[in-house]
């Protein structure tokens, strides 16, 4: 028997409270999240909408005003798109080098303040690990505060010095073109009823390509160049930015001839409509298995149908 | 020992195959840059031959600034194979790339934004947006009639460029309602595809 003052026991009560403790949070959270699915036919959800409106006070013609309004502004909105999507996702391929260009007129700024725009920088060796050391004054500038920076330091990385920055500005501006992508037609599938999801895995699908064509491209040759022990400090992440656009420019060129996204999408449309086609010759086979299943091994295995007697 | 010389040795190989393929890639580049820019601007100078649609660019004469980027890049590669490229030579190139780019942007917003609009609508041509495909960089379309641009030629765009195409080769200019017609018989076509799913 266990003594009823002892520390063992107040643990225990201690944990016995703790674990109702969880149940409650438990049993609330899941009443908080307790969801209700229902599915509508269009019609009905229209129907359900306008019912909503009437008991919330709306006159027939009040309701039905409302949503000819509402469905008048996706009209626009559609329209809106259709207009401008070449010019949006322009302005979408180029996310990525504008990010950058910000970079560049920052470091810029920041190095026109300690004297020189165009101030250089050295990659020296302190304790065996490279370092880089600036041109000019330090404590005019406002991000750049140091006198040296350990290569591999965030600072310096973000802002695209060196050869480990133009590396960093690359691999970012893969990953936002593969973000501004998804959203890019993700958008485009809302606005456009014709749309697939064929269109949108093919687009984002060709998106990619051209963004892994396009950043091993300006690595390669970035890299190819930058890397020396001496060189401007804007240098690398202006070639970052004028080889990408370039190789954008491009690529996108190419793609307007080759209309990679369009084929990927036709490619899907095909592979799903065969793929339905074997689902139901599948379903046939199913049922004719179930239906006569002695027939059906017999048809299988290729055994001959042998009647020894007449059942006559 | 031999070990450290086989190893530098490989380095050296693919260091050297790695700006062989840089060299390439951009040689390449800028070949078909200056292709696509030779395309454009015969097929502006050659406007009066009034093809049925013209297929042209709001940025493609930024090319103009953007291969010698290109072949500065591939300059330099050289350079460096030969240990030619110093500091003063490097930070020169990187100069020059800069007054390039801001040159490539400038006649970006000069040529697409100012000139080739009013130079195709001066020879009646007409931009239209459902035959443009939603993508950057894109060729833009531009027709000789604007009953040849209709909302319904937007998912069939190629389709409705193709059959202009064996419409020009064979020396017709269909009327609006022969290409109304032909643009709807793809949309349908088109639809029906579309409905299967």
């Amino acid at each position: 028997m266990r003594p009823p003052h002892s520390s063992g026991y107040a643990n225990l009560q201690a944990e016995k409270v703790k674990k109702v403790q969880r149940q409650t949070q438990i049993a609330h959270a899941l009443e908080h999240h307790q969801t209700t699915l229902v599915v509508m036919s269009p019609e009905e959800f229209i129907e359900y909408a306008l019912n909503v409106k009437k008991l919330h006070g709306m006159t027939e013609q009040a309701s039905r005003d409302w949503l000819s309004a509402v469905l008048d502004v996706h009209g626009d909105l559609q329209q809106k798109w259709q207009q401008h999507d070449h010019q949006i996702q322009f302005i979408s391929a180029f996310t990525a080098s504008g990010m950058d260009a910000a970079a560049l007129g920052v470091l810029a700024r920041d190095l026109q303040r300690s004297g020189n725009t165009f101030a250089t920088f050295q990659v020296r060796y302190f304790q065996g690990k490279p370092h880089i050391v600036f041109e000019g004054y330090p404590g005019l500038r406002k991000h750049l505060t140091g006198t040296r920076y350990l290569a591999a330091n965030p600072k310096v990385v973000s802002m695209g010095i060196g050869k480990l920055g133009a590396a960093n500005a690359i691999k970012t501006g893969f990953v936002v073109s593969v973000i501004v992508s998804v959203a890019f037609h993700g958008l485009d599938q809302l606005m456009n009823d014709q749309r697939t999801w064929h269109h949108f895995v093919g687009g984002v699908a060709a998106d990619t390509i051209y963004a892994v064509a396009v950043s091993v491209g300006s690595w390669a040759v970035v890299a190819g160049v930058v890397g020396s022990a001496a060189m401007m400090a804007i240098g690398p992440i202006l070639a970052v930015i004028a080889v990408g656009v370039g190789l954008t420019f491009i690529a996108l060129y190419i793609d307007s001839h080759l209309q990679l996204s369009k084929n990927i999408a036709v490619l899907l449309e095909e592979c799903e409509v065969q793929l339905n086609a074997s689902m139901d010759n599948v379903r046939q086979v199913k049922s004719y298995y179930k239906s006569d299943r002695i027939g059906f091994l017999k048809k299988l295995f290729s055994i001959p149908d042998i009647r020894l007697f007449d059942e006559r | 020992m031999s070990d450290n010389s086989q190893e530098s040795k490989a380095r050296n190989l693919s260091d050297r195959l790695y700006r062989g393929f840089s060299l390439l890639l951009l040689l390449c580049v800028s070949v078909y840059g200056a292709i696509e820019l030779f395309f454009t601007i015969n097929q502006l100078f050659n406007i009066e031959e009034r093809p049925l649609y013209i297929m042209g660019s709001h940025n493609v004469m930024a090319l103009i600034f953007g291969i010698p980027v290109f072949l500065l890049f591939a300059v330099a590669i050289v350079l460096k194979e030969l240990n030619m490229l110093h500091e003063n030579l490097l930070n020169a190139g990187f100069k020059m790339c800069g007054f390039l780019f801001i040159a490539m942007i400038a006649t970006r917003i000069i040529y697409g934004g100012f000139f080739l609009d009013g130079y195709l609508e001066k020879h009646g041509y007409s931009y239209c947006g459902p035959m443009t495909a939603p993508k950057a960089m894109a060729m833009e379309v531009w027709v000789s009639d604007p009953g040849y641009c209709l909302e319904a030629s937007r998912n069939v765009s190629s389709e409705v460029r193709d059959w202009l195409d064996a419409q020009m080769a064979a020396g017709v200019r269909p009327t609006p309602e022969e290409a109304e017609q032909k643009i709807k018989q793809l949309a349908q076509a088109y639809q029906a595809r579309f409905n299967r799913f």
